[in-house]
């Protein structure tokens, strides 16, 4: 019976041309796009060494900021040249050009300034968001006092050799093409959400007449939503697949080594849509179906942009700094992030909480829906 | 008995949908329920298929209480809603393969009952057809194949002539006498009362939820005490002449509408040479007269006041 469901549910969905378009078709010709406009933007945008960069204050942050720039080489070059100046100076430098930026420590949150926009100002972004989130873990470990007090000295001290550098891609630059690629992938994945919303259309007999004829045959329920989301599974999947190989052969995007660990953030990725689009379908019963996929179309664009698809790359920053759990909750960001991550480092450490993330959002939408979903009699149709 | 549905109250809000309803239905019967739009005729079918939550009732289906869990159950029925529920992705034969396949699990035996459901609407010509490549008749018979495929004990068809040609119309109600013929038990939703009086055996009429008449055709129509009625063409009739007339024996009412007089009335012999004598007294001219038996709709006029299909 589960192999009668899963076959005709694969064929319905394998013949939809919506669902082929916006998952496959659609992220094919932006890739192409992406690749005709940005090709050029990493050589453009190299990472340069020994940019000159300035902190002010002297503090504990300012000395541990210090610390963790200094160890930063590429090629055994440094990054940056590192100087210590007073506000008024940096400010003046800033402006003349003779800096990239400088991070102010004498308050909290630290911040940064910068000029202008590139890859190097990312990435200083990127260390400030990386230390702040360390440095907030440490403070809660301390008022939580669970830790002993010399334990969390000594991690405290420790702070600056977190990841910044041990973790750094020996051999990798910042890819401005890789991460645009891996936002559009992420967003790939976001449009699963269209099989998600479909399978909720085609089980419950108060959006469809499908879904009633369904609820009236001798299946369990349960059964057809276990088959119809196995069907959806393996077909997005494939879908994907054949989207990041297009990428990476096709467009000869480079998008990392770790590749087992790839698939598996897509995996999950898809699951995690297709739970989502039931949810969607499930509790916007009232809204037509076209209804529904253009909204969620329009906040798969939104969740897109804040995560730094369309040249928004500011604004991911900033709710990475400021909005962190928004940036977790923003399954696009989360999974582009998670497989830039997997590009930009060597060891894969980084993305483990990501991974734990993405994990846990499923299951809760998979419990969700399974509850939305256990229904077999409605108030009305 | 096939179903019994016993003092059945549904409620949206503060509209009732279904007021104390009693139906029952008997083995190998084409019941007709019979009620314009909104009457309850969905939702009574809804609710007996446990659907549906309801108020109040109790509802049995081959003597068993029919739950949303009754599998068993379900295995015996068969249902057409109204609205087509058909895969667009799938072609005929595999969307009759399809629902067949959740009843039928021997592969020998689905084939052939699919096969035979295609033979018996008609659909042999179209079976790799999309069902955006049909008709709006020839979809209404995919979306009955796909509930008869497994051949139930008893089949629901909720308005399954909506919107159909003739000749498709002419198929179904023809391919539905031959289920019953086959054995099934039918119930028949419709506002068409020429197709209830021409299926069913007995018709359940419904109006505000509530059963309002029931029997055989010849029992129904045997309530309205008027049993024919005389029309005429007529170009120009005054009220005062309408009055005229009204006073003719064996008159039971008068309707003048769009130059046609309907006159209803006990005896036709005793009404129709006066008619006509006191038409040419009064000078009107009138032209195309022919008579016409009752019908289930002057049953429900005479009972609610108003047509079947208001």
């Amino acid at each position: 019976m589960l192999g009668h469901l899963i076959y005709y549910r694969i064929k319905v969905l394998l013949k939809n041309r919506s669902l082929l378009f916006w998952t496959l078709i659609f992220p094919l010709i932006m890739g192409l796009f992406f690749k005709l406009v940005f090709s050029n933007l990493d050589q453009a945008e190299i990472l340069p060494t020994k940019t000159p960069i300035a902190i002010v204050g002297d503090n504990q942050d300012s000395q541990n900021l210090n610390k963790i720039l200094t160890q930063l080489k590429s090629h055994h070059q440094p990054w940056y040249q590192i100087k210590q100046l007073s506000p008024n100076q940096a400010q003046h430098r800033l402006t003349e050009g003779k800096i990239a930026g400088y991070y102010d420590t004498r308050t909290q949150p630290l911040q940064l300034f910068v000029a202008r926009n590139n890859s190097t100002q990312s990435v200083l972004r990127s260390l400030l968001s990386q230390y702040q989130q360390n440095r907030a873990l440490f403070t809660t470990l301390e008022k939580s006092q669970q830790v002993p007090r010399t334990q969390l000295m000594k991690l405290t001290k420790s702070l600056p050799n977190h990841h910044y550098t041990t973790n750094q891609s020996q051999n990798r630059n910042f890819s401005s093409l890789s991460f645009y690629f891996c936002t559009l992938i992420a967003m790939t994945i976001g449009y699963g959400f269209q099989f998600g919303l479909r399978n909720a259309q085609d089980e419950q007999a108060n959006q469809s007449a499908n879904g009633m004829r369904l609820s009236l045959t001798p299946i369990s329920k349960l059964i057809i939503v276990l088959s119809n989301l196995i069907a959806a599974v393996v077909v997005f999947y494939t879908i994907v697949l054949v989207v990041v190989a297009v990428y990476r052969w096709g467009y000869q995007v480079d998008l990392g080594q770790h590749w087992p660990n790839i698939l598996l953030v897509c995996f999950l990725g898809s699951i995690l849509q297709i739970c989502l689009g039931k949810f969607m379908g499930n509790i916007l019963v009232k809204k037509s179906y076209s209804q529904k996929v253009g909204m969620g179309t329009l906040i798969i664009m939104l969740l897109s942009m804040l995560a730094g698809m369309m040249g928004t790359v500011e604004i991911k920053h900033w709710i990475d700094i400021n909005l962190p759990i928004f940036g977790k909750l923003n399954v696009i960001n989360l999974i582009s992030d998670t497989l830039y991550q997997l590009f930009f480092y060597q060891n894969i450490q980084p993305i483990y909480a990501n991974l734990l993330w993405l994990v846990g959002l499923c299951f809760f939408f998979l419990i969700v829906d399974f509850l939305l979903e256990r229904r077999m009699q409605y108030a009305s149709l | 008995m096939i179903i019994d549905v016993q003092n059945l109250v549904k409620r949206y809000d503060k509209l009732t949908a279904l007021n104390h309803v009693d139906l029952q239905v008997q083995p190998g019967e084409i019941l007709g329920l019979l009620g314009p739009n909104g009457s309850g005729k969905s939702t009574m079918i809804n609710c007996i298929l446990a659907l549906l939550q309801y108020d109040r009732g109790d509802i049995k289906v081959f003597d068993q209480p029919m739950t949303a869990n009754s599998y068993a159950l379900k295995q015996r029925i068969g249902i057409i809603p109204q609205e087509i529920a058909v895969f667009e992705e799938l072609t005929v034969q595999e969307n009759i393969s399809y629902y067949c396949g959740l009843y039928v699990h021997d592969r020998q035996e689905l084939k052939v009952k699919v096969q035979q459901a295609i033979e018996l609407v008609g659909l042999e010509d179209f079976i790799k057809f999309y069902p955006k490549q049909l008709s709006g008749g020839l979809a209404r018979r995919l979306n009955i194949a796909c509930g008869i495929a497994h051949q139930p004990e008893l089949i629901f068809f909720d308005e399954p002539t909506v919107a159909v040609d003739p000749q498709s119309r002419n198929h179904i109600l023809q391919s539905i006498k031959q289920l019953n013929q086959q054995g099934a038990t039918i119930v028949y939703t419709t506002h068409y009362m020429e197709e209830a009086e021409f299926l069913c055996k007995r018709i359940v009429i419904l109006d505000h939820g509530q059963v309002i008449a029931q029997g055989t055709p010849t029992e129904l129509k045997d309530m309205v005490k008027a049993n024919e009625k005389i029309i005429l063409e007529v170009p120009l009739l005054t009220a005062a002449q309408q009055q005229v007339l009204q006073q003719l024996p064996a008159i039971q009412h008068i309707d003048y509408q769009n130059q046609s007089l309907t006159v209803t009335s006990k005896d036709l012999e005793q009404t129709l040479l006066p008619l006509l004598e006191c038409l040419k007294q009064q000078k009107i001219v009138y032209a195309n007269i022919h008579t016409q038996q009752i019908s289930l709709n002057d049953v429900f006029l005479t009972i609610t006041g108003r047509q079947l299909r208001d």
